[in-house]
């Protein structure tokens, strides 16, 4: 009887086992991603429309996604730092300027954290903010064109990383140094790092009207690398906290001799004090040389600008502005929450999540208990500053973001997890597996007093998915998370350009209702438009040849020039007569070596062709228009150089 | 007499809306056009519907010849209506000051109206030549020359009143409040004539009845209902074509401009997105009479898992408490009224 039982039991077993090795044979599993309700949540019908932005890094492509959450639909790559061929972005001789640096013409970057302006602690939807990591640069996209309209070059600053974080109102797009360096840049030897180099913070201003970023001052901080930053907001407005390593000031082999001291700080600045007693006459004005770049929405043309001086701030020249608050372990994401009382250091190295009180950071620095100070840099105990340990279970916590609702979530990239934990007692209620290696996360409304709790988007660090392989070489991925409910729920995996550092979310309704179609071509201030086929013109000024024509379904006025010879450079002025929406025109010609420009309604676009052959070449629309696009082409004669063919032009004839 | 000529003077009066308000409007729809393209037809020229409505029907019709619009100098209509209708408004003033003084009999006011009415027949009949000349006369050269299937060259006539399919594009044509003023105006001066010939007991209560219906007929043309048209129009929030006929939904803006909707809760996130003024009409179709369009305002919202709504907010109108309360007994769920519903949907 009992050998009967034993049977049955080990068939029962089995069947289990083999059920269980069906239904993930089937690739599914009870309630994951595929169950019908999950697909429901991320399923955004054709014709409707996603409820928030997601605006992520591109990371080494330089430029910033716009994605729609739920639904993960990529929706436009706008180029940042980087040249970017699909609209001739850096090609065209407008933007060229953009791109501009005290290095030179620099056509690449590596773009990390987007930040989205804000008024009184909200997201405002006005611009959008990021940082070029490798040749220090903030932007500012305007999230009515969704275009670069300024990029502002940071003297004094290397690996500039723990930036583009704006304040409470955008009074300043903040932007740390990861990499000291010496100050001013000269020829020393690189071992006399310590004590040498110097971590430059620098606080910019915007300007409510334009978006006008100007530097406002740069505090020179010991040479630690300042690795990620946030504001503070409600009572901590007015402070900005850095997180920091190499507190060693290590300047080799920095895995290992940059890991060595237990704790590193936190770095709490108090901007207001300072910008008081810059507006009061302080600091130092040191040479510098930096660029400017504008981009005018009226004439479509970038401009460059070299600045000469930067005014500076030395760490000990305003009592109380600047503290250490020591944090385990090398961190990384240095997040407030949306309380502004408590800032979230997350050791990379430790398992826990180490939670700061600014309220008894304020009380610290009231009672003057410091341990000690770092190049006259007080610092605070550990201890007295603390306000709790989330003990996680998890290793490796990177950076954390807040619902709104008195939770926080932490990504641990070594575990591969998002950790949900709860605000106040520390304890955590959930955990999810992510696929894989998370780095950063986005829940829109992130940088703010106002979170929206709705969704959470992992952005992983391994280019490992789990899509069909393409080679050794893939995009990243990430996962889209609902935690309205008690327990964050897996929705689905979409793929990511670039590296997505950082991200940043809002409701789609504080965007979508601005966001212009057209540019009106009565507004057009391109001192190269034409604003009617009657002023098309080809002139020949020495061996610049400027062509001006216009772009309308589907011709081009002129589209047949002669007199053009060998060596002459042909700037090729276009403008889009169009005032529809989504009409825009391209222009390429044979041989440029460049790329094609797109021009968008009522905009002006410029275009540099430098023949090397004779002949008749052929130029065309490069963006199908209407059913008449194969026809929307033209022919440029090209003769020796030693011709005496003069300029001609017609269309029609 | 003085009554009716009091009626003949504001009747007279109201021709000059004319001036101030479109006569009629010209709208063309298409799946490949979002935003459809209008032009509205004043005394004194045509202007878009949106800022650059003219330049791209103008860009669209080159391909199959059709002339551009003309600018007012084009049309000698554009002079001489104006003109025309400033004289008989004067004459109709005149007409109705004189007669007030005893000076004139009543019949002038009939033969203002039937000169008034002639000359706008006449009007309407230039207006449908013009039409017919511009949907016609196409340039020999034109890119596209689309035939019927008889072979007879395809014309791209707008209707006079009413909607007609052309390719795939939709084509509305209805008066706009320049033109119901005008109509209004010219049969109010009928009634004064009709006054002048009764007794001055008649005559009021014919005055005032006159003028509670040309004012109401005013009122209600100023949003007037457009049917759906089911099957055809797509969602101006979900871009999903309209085929339901109980959950479909309209908005006409204080502009005169008509959104469409396949279900209640695009509406209320449309009305959202956007802001419309206080005077728009929001409307709804409702579980009791398919396609009907009744007062969202007024109306109640069943939202129960058991009435599937096309954009799945479970949510059916119904036209007032009673049939709500019945829907409630049958399928349950929540019932909302109107403002209950935005809130909801905030």
């Amino acid at each position: 009887m009992k050998k009967v039982r034993f049977i049955f039991m080990a068939i029962g077993i089995a069947a289990m086992t083999l059920a269980g090795c069906n239904s993930q044979g089937n690739g599914g599993s009870n309630g994951g991603a595929l169950s019908s309700s999950v697909a429901e949540k991320v399923y955004v019908a054709p014709g409707e429309k996603d409820t928030y932005y997601g605006f992520l890094s591109g990371g080494y492509s330089g430029n910033l996604t716009v994605y729609g959450l739920p639904s993960g639909r990529l929706f436009k790559e706008i180029p940042v730092f980087s040249q970017f061929p699909t609209s001739g972005y850096g090609y065209s001789e407008e933007t060229k300027p953009m791109l501009n640096t005290s290095h030179g013409f620099v056509p690449w970057d590596d773009l990390h954290h987007p930040d989205i302006s804000q008024t009184n602690g909200e997201l405002d939807g006005r611009w959008i903010f990021v940082n070029g990591n490798n040749t220090p640069r903030i932007a500012r996209i305007s999230l009515k064109t969704f275009e670069t309209e300024e990029i502002i070059e940071i003297p004094n600053s290397a690996g500039n990383h723990s930036s583009s974080f704006v304040t409470e109102n955008t009074e300043y797009v903040i932007a740390g140094t990861r990499f000291a360096v010496p100050v001013p840049q000269r020829d020393m030897p690189i071992s006399e790092y310590k004590g040498n180099f110097k971590g430059a913070l620098t606080f910019i201003s915007v300007e409510p009207e334009t978006g006008h970023m100007d530097i406002k001052f740069q505090i020179m901080m010991p040479g630690f690398d300042y690795d990620l930053s946030h504001p503070g907001r409600g009572n901590s407005h007015g402070w900005h906290f850095f997180s920091t390593y190499n507190t060693e000031e290590a300047n080799s082999l920095l895995e290992v001799n940059a890991s060595q001291n237990d704790k590193d700080f936190v770095a709490a600045v108090n901007w207001k004090k300072i910008e008081e007693y810059v507006k009061n006459g302080g600091g130092k004005k040191m040479p510098a040389n930096y660029a400017v770049n504008r981009y005018d929405e009226s004439t479509h043309s970038g401009s460059s600008e070299m600045m000469k001086e930067v005014l500076v701030v030395e760490p000990t020249e305003v009592e109380g502005a600047i503290f250490f608050m020591p944090m385990p372990k090398s961190p990384h994401g240095c997040d407030v929450d949306p309380s502004g009382e408590y800032i979230i250091g997350s050791g990379k190295l430790s398992s826990d999540v180490t939670v700061h009180s600014f309220t008894k950071m304020i009380d610290a620095i009231e009672n003057k208990k410091f341990d000690g100070d770092a190049y006259g840099i007080p610092i605070l105990k550990f201890e007295d500053v603390m306000a709790g340990v989330v003990k996680s279970g998890g290793l490796g916590p990177l950076h954390t973001e807040f619902d709104g609702e008195g939770n926080a979530y932490t990504t641990f990239f070594i575990s591969s997890e998002v950790v949900k934990w709860k605000i106040g007692t520390w304890e955590v209620l959930d955990r999810k597996s992510t696929f894989y290696s998370v780095g950063h996360l986005m829940i829109p409304g992130g940088n703010s007093r106002k979170p929206h709790g709705k969704y959470l988007v992992a952005m992983n660090k391994i280019t490992k998915d789990r899509y069909l392989p393409t080679g050794p070489e893939m995009e990243h991925s990430a996962q889209l998370f609902d935690i309205s409910g008690d327990k964050m729920e897996l929705l689905s995996d979409f793929p990511t350009h670039g590296e997505p550092h950082y991200a940043a979310g809002c409701r789609a309704d504080l965007i979508a209702a601005n966001s212009q179609k057209i540019y009106r071509l009565d507004d057009n201030k391109h001192p190269h438009a034409i604003k009617s086929p009657g002023e098309a013109r080809v002139e020949r000024n020495g061996n610049e040849v400027h062509v001006y024509m216009s772009m309308i379904r589907s011709h081009f006025t002129p589209d047949n020039i002669e007199g053009v010879k060998v060596g002459d450079k042909v700037y090729i002025h276009v403008t889009n007569h169009e005032q529809d929406f989504d009409v825009p025109h391209g222009i390429a010609v044979i041989g440029a070596n460049t790329s094609e420009i797109l021009v968008m309604p009522g905009q002006t676009k410029t275009t540099l062709w430098e023949p090397k052959q004779v002949g008749v070449w052929p130029f065309y629309c490069t963006d199908f228009c209407s059913a008449l696009h194969q026809e929307m082409q033209g022919y440029i004669r090209v003769s020796p150089a030693s011709s005496d063919i003069e300029i001609s032009f017609s269309l029609g004839k | 007499m003085k009554r009716a000529s009091v009626i003949m003077i504001i009747g007279s009066i109201l021709l000059l809306g004319a001036f101030v308000f479109p006569l009629w409007n010209i709208e063309l729809g298409a799946p490949q056009y979002p935003d459809p393209l209008g032009m509205n037809i004043y005394i004194t020229g045509i202007q878009g519907q949106n800022e650059f409505d003219i330049q791209n029907i103008d860009g669209l019709n080159h391909y199959i010849g059709m002339k551009t619009l003309p600018k007012p100098e084009d049309m000698w209509e554009f002079r001489v209506f104006p003109m025309v209708n400033a004289v008989m408004t004067l004459l109709g003033i005149l007409i109705g000051i004189l007669a007030y003084r005893g000076k004139l009999k009543g019949y002038y006011f009939l033969v203002w109206f039937v000169l008034m009415t002639v000359l706008s027949a006449l009007g309407i009949y230039d207006f449908n030549l013009w039409m017919i000349d511009y949907g016609t006369n196409l340039d020999p050269h034109a890119i596209l020359k689309l035939q019927n299937p008889d072979g007879t060259p395809m014309s791209y006539k707008p209707p006079l009143l009413g909607h007609i399919k052309l390719l795939n594009f939709d084509a509305y044509s209805y008066p706009r409040m320049g033109a119901i003023l005008m109509f209004g105006g010219t049969f109010l001066t009928f009634i004064a004539y009709l006054m002048s010939r009764m007794s001055n007991k008649v005559s009021s209560k014919i005055a005032t009845l006159a003028l509670v219906v040309t004012s109401s007929f005013l009122l209600s043309c100023k949003s007037e209902v457009r049917p759906i048209n089911y099957g055809e129009v797509s969602c101006d929030f979900c871009r999903m074509t309209v085929v339901d006929k109980i959950h479909g939904a309209e908005i006409i803006s204080d502009k005169g401009k008509v959104y469409t909707f396949d279900a209640v809760e695009c509406m209320v996130n449309f009305a959202m997105e956007k802001s419309f003024g206080d005077e728009s009409k929001y409307l709804t179709n409702h579980y009791r009479e398919p396609s009907e369009l009744i007062d969202a305002t007024e109306a109640f919202f069943l939202i129960s898992p058991d009435l599937p709504s096309p954009m799945g907010a479970n949510l059916t109108a119904l036209p007032d408490k009673a049939s709500a309360d019945e829907a409630m007994k049958d399928y349950h769920g929540e019932l909302l009224n109107w403002e209950e519903l935005r809130e909801r949907f905030n």
